[in-house]
């Protein structure tokens, strides 16, 4: 139940006073599906996540007050971002995101100004945080993750698995809406020889499949970042006689990007899963 | 050819654009495949050569430097 207001010589109902009761000894929770920007209505409660894609919460400006505090937890795959609106500071311990089955209480120092305490163990005591996780669909050409970079993080991990392509194919990444500016070199080896081919080419070739599954180890540096974008990866063919590939690359401009896409070279993708992941810069 | 895009979450099918990026994407990647075998097969068509003219395999990776 929302905080209440009662004004001089009001007589309370006991419908009133065991609905506050009842938020001290259980909290009200609402439950959002989709992007969600606090209401004065929340103080008190709990705000809980359960979504698939990666969604944010957002705190505006001289909504709360000193004191106030909101319990926030996430039910689902899709990370929350606890995030502040123009105006407003958010201090919190390393990140402020918050993984499945995670939570964390906000804590108001003024209108303005609020800290985000993780009442669980975050990814960011590891270093590395799950940004976004997406299903790839059926039959699809292409797959574009549009949240994943941002200012948080310099460096990111990309893991792609799973699934099945329709042929023996590889994906190349693209950043944002850049076609071009890419250059890469790699070094293949074929399962059963030693021989080590070189390549060099312009496109961004970092992961592939087959009817058994998908794979492609992808570190970005500095997608996000006013500087050129290394790219260095690693993947294999799952066949006993496919290839393996590392890798590395630039795309040389300064665009600072937060979505990619990975197209088929040919032949479509069914299933799998793409995990973004954000080294922590401190 | 009709394709399939995905959006995050969401799958639908490709604008025309979209399509067209693909079908650059296949056919640049082919290319480039292409370019690669034809080089490999120069050099194995070298190395047959400089064989032919009495050169032994030491002799003939020290000249290309492999």
């Amino acid at each position: 139940m929302a905080k209440q207001t009662f004004t001089a010589g009001q007589v309370l109902t006991a419908a009133q006073v065991n609905g506050l009761q009842t938020n001290d000894f259980n909290l009200t929770v609402s439950t959002k599906t989709a992007a969600y920007t606090f209401v004065v209505g929340d103080r008190g409660t709990r705000v809980v996540l359960n979504d698939t894609t990666a969604r944010t919460f957002t705190i505006d400006d001289a909504i709360f007050s000193a004191g106030d505090t909101i319990n926030v937890h996430n039910i689902n795959t899709g990370v929350l971002t606890i995030a502040a609106g123009a105006g407003v500071t958010l201090n919190g311990a390393d990140v402020l995101t918050v993984a499945q089955y995670q939570g964390g209480t906000i804590f108001f120092t003024s209108a303005s100004s609020a800290i985000f305490f993780p009442t669980a163990k975050t990814v960011a005591d590891s270093g590395l945080t799950l940004i976004s996780s997406t299903t790839i669909g059926t039959t699809v050409s292409s797959v574009t993750v549009s949240s994943a970079f941002s200012s948080t993080y310099d460096n990111y991990a990309i893991h792609i698995s799973g699934g099945v392509a329709s042929t023996a194919n590889q994906l190349i990444m693209q950043l944002g809406g850049t076609s071009s500016g890419y250059t890469r070199v790699a070094q293949a080896m074929t399962q059963g020889s030693a021989t080590i081919t070189g390549a060099a080419d312009t496109e961004w070739r970092v992961g592939g499949g087959t009817t058994d599954s998908l794979n492609g180890w992808v570190q970005l540096f500095g997608p996000n970042l006013a500087k050129r974008t290394v790219m260095q990866t690693i993947w294999t063919e799952p066949s006993s006689t496919g290839i393996g590939i590392i890798s590395w690359g630039v795309l040389s401009d300064s665009t600072q990007y937060t979505a990619f896409t990975l197209t088929t070279n040919t032949g479509t993708l069914t299933g799998g899963t793409i995990r973004v992941y954000g080294y922590a810069n401190s | 050819m009709t394709y399939k895009v995905q959006i995050d979450d969401t799958v639908r099918d490709a604008t025309p654009a979209e399509a067209a990026a693909i079908d650059a994407t296949h056919a640049a990647s082919e290319a480039q495949a292409q370019a690669a075998a034809d080089k490999a097969a120069a050099a194995a068509s070298g190395r047959t050569k400089l064989a032919a003219l009495g050169l032994t395999n030491d002799e003939i990776n020290a000249l290309l430097g492999a």
